[in-house]
């Protein structure tokens, strides 16, 4: 191969990489020193490490980093144990029925806005289907006007479109175990929670780690959903350190401090990933 | 067949259950706002809803025939194809070449486009607003291609390296011996190895793009306006064009959710591309 010619084809995509992300996250860190409001341009200068400074005593701030954590937790917290079920029952007993594995791809490709769009049908308070249902069992509420289950029924459209990633993502893993290992431990005795527990787990700790990883790096970007649904109400019941950023930027037009929070999105993303990476490279480690 | 009896692979009732209740989960949104896209007014807005009506498509026909809904079809399409086309031209020789180098620099420009993967979109759309506002590109075609690149060109170039890794070398060194330059090699004999893997990066990079909500709706205004942000503008409306909605709804998602199922092997590999690497 002529190295010379390989790095000719490399070398478009080295400009367009500067293009589309170190000149823009350039200009992020510039303006997050700089005192700017878009209604304001002339008085555009240099504060230094204002911005930041300004982070620290932001009650909204510290409001949107706890909403994103909550985030994080319960859905997290929601959809990987049903992923790992799911998974484990269509690796097992439902293993011939392949077609049931398409069956729970569409949520995962439906676009945000339109999921965000068909759940804030579903959630209306009076004539929504889920107010409907839960008719049945005495309940009616209004599930996004009420800052109390604002932010977990947001949570829940991120469930329905994310178990679907995190169970061909586990089954990819489950696949993976040989026949042989599930047969032995039958042999020793062990029932289908023993087996899961001490055999599948630990074998698809790649897999389960890798969805964490990603699941991570998304919730921080959420975005479509809570714009459409609920726009970080009812009062800051729903407000992401992303969401908070965006209002800060295009509602209040302050693209200095706006920046800095970039900035710190920025920093939270690539903390959370390297002890995600972390356990990871343990994980295989420990293999 | 003894490990039939054993209790993983042993069919139980429960199990079913539990498949079809999250099935269920799973489909029924996307089934109740189908029927919601085929119902008229009335029916849309009954209490308790109605489960048996006449479909009509009155409100497909007033999308496309009153609110201009083709406009940002269009614009949807031309974005997104273009980005995906530009992607594919810039990306697919950039991951040979990322596949073939092997210097010590290489390594750092797959972290640094992986990074590119993990970054908040958010982060990105302040300073692209403020750059796009000096030159004048809010709201045109060029501006929203350049931007897609962010992610379409990480995702193809993450995906074809893996598959360029597969290649088997003797192959191409045969090619080289017979003549064939480096380029040659690449067009005439690498690239239709791994064809099938390129239109699914292609399918899976268009799906991102088709998706977009963010960067369009802070970078357009009326003239390159995409359909999933055009959705928005019904909200205001919410209790009176659900039907409206429902219908764009289901004309955004649809294809999508048939291309998904088409490039279904290489979802996840699109989504997580890059990361088991180190």
């Amino acid at each position: 191969m002529n190295r010379k010619h390989l790095f000719l084809m490399l070398i478009p995509t080295i400009i367009a990489f500067f293009v589309v992300f170190f000149i823009p996250i350039g200009y992020l860190f510039n303006y997050s020193f700089l005192n700017y409001e878009l209604t304001d341009p002339l008085g555009i200068k240099f504060i230094g490490l204002k911005n930041y400074f300004r982070i620290f005593s932001d009650k909204e701030f510290w409001n949107s980093l706890r909403i994103t954590i909550i985030f994080l937790i319960v859905g997290i917290g929601i959809q990987v144990p049903i992923a790992l079920l799911l998974g484990e029952i269509l690796s097992g007993p439902l293993k011939r029925l392949q077609f049931l594995r398409s069956l729970f791809l569409p949520p995962m490709v439906v676009p945000p806005v339109v999921a965000g769009v068909m759940f804030r049908i579903m959630y209306h308070p009076t004539i929504g289907i889920i107010n409907y249902f839960l008719s049945f069992l005495g309940i009616s509420h209004p599930w996004l006007a009420n800052n109390k289950t604002a932010l977990f029924s947001v949570i829940m459209v991120d469930v329905w479109q994310y178990v679907p990633f995190l169970l061909i993502l586990f089954l990819a893993g489950f696949s993976s175990i040989p026949e042989e290992v599930y047969e032995s431990a039958m042999i020793d005795g062990a029932n289908r929670w023993q087996t899961f527990i001490k055999i599948s787990l630990p074998l698809i700790k790649g897999s389960l780690l890798l969805g964490l990883l990603f699941r991570v790096i998304d919730i921080l970007k959420v975005f479509p959903t809570i714009h459409i649904m609920t726009a970080g109400g009812p009062g800051r019941a729903t407000e992401t350190v992303n969401y908070y950023t965006y209002r800060m930027a295009f509602s209040y037009t302050n693209i200095g401090y706006a920046s800095a929070l970039g900035v710190a999105l920025v920093i939270i993303t690539i903390l959370l990933s390297l002890i995600m990476l972390r356990f990871f490279r343990q994980a295989r480690v420990n293999q | 067949m003894n490990y039939l009896k054993h209790d993983r692979s042993s069919k139980s009732v429960l199990d079913y259950i539990i498949a079809i209740i999250f099935i269920f989960a799973a489909l029924f949104p996307i089934y109740w706002i189908l029927t919601l896209s085929l119902k008229n007014q009335i029916d849309s807005f009954v209490y308790p809803p109605t489960w048996i009506f006449k479909p009509i498509a009155d409100n497909y026909i007033k999308l496309f025939v009153d609110e201009s809904f083709v406009k940002y079809l269009i614009n949807s399409l031309v974005v997104s194809i273009i980005s995906v086309g530009i992607g594919l031209v810039l990306g697919a020789p950039a991951a040979y070449a990322l596949s073939r180098l092997k210097i010590k620099g290489i390594e750092w420009l797959l972290f640094i486009i992986l990074c590119i993967r993990m970054i908040p979109p958010m982060s990105l759309a302040v300073p692209f607003f403020t750059i796009f506002a000096k030159y004048r590109m809010i709201d045109t075609y060029l501006g929203l291609i350049i931007v897609y690149l962010t992610f379409t060109l990480p995702l193809i170039i993450w995906i074809l390296k893996a598959f360029f890794d597969e290649v088997p070398q003797a192959l191409e060194e045969c090619a080289v011996l017979e003549g064939c330059s480096t380029f040659q090699v690449f067009r005439k004999i690498s690239l239709p190895l791994i064809s099938e893997a390129t239109v699914a990066a292609a399918i899976l990079s268009w799906i991102f793009s088709w998706n977009e909500f963010l960067f369009a709706m802070i970078l357009t205004r009326e003239s390159a306006k995409t359909a999933p942000v055009m959705i928005t503008s019904f909200m205001k409306f919410e209790d009176l064009e659900w039907g409206l909605i429902a219908a764009a709804s289901m004309i955004i998602a649809f294809p999508v959710v048939i291309f998904g199922i088409f490039v279904r092997r290489y979802l996840v590999s699109g989504l997580t591309s890059g990361a088991l690497k180190e």
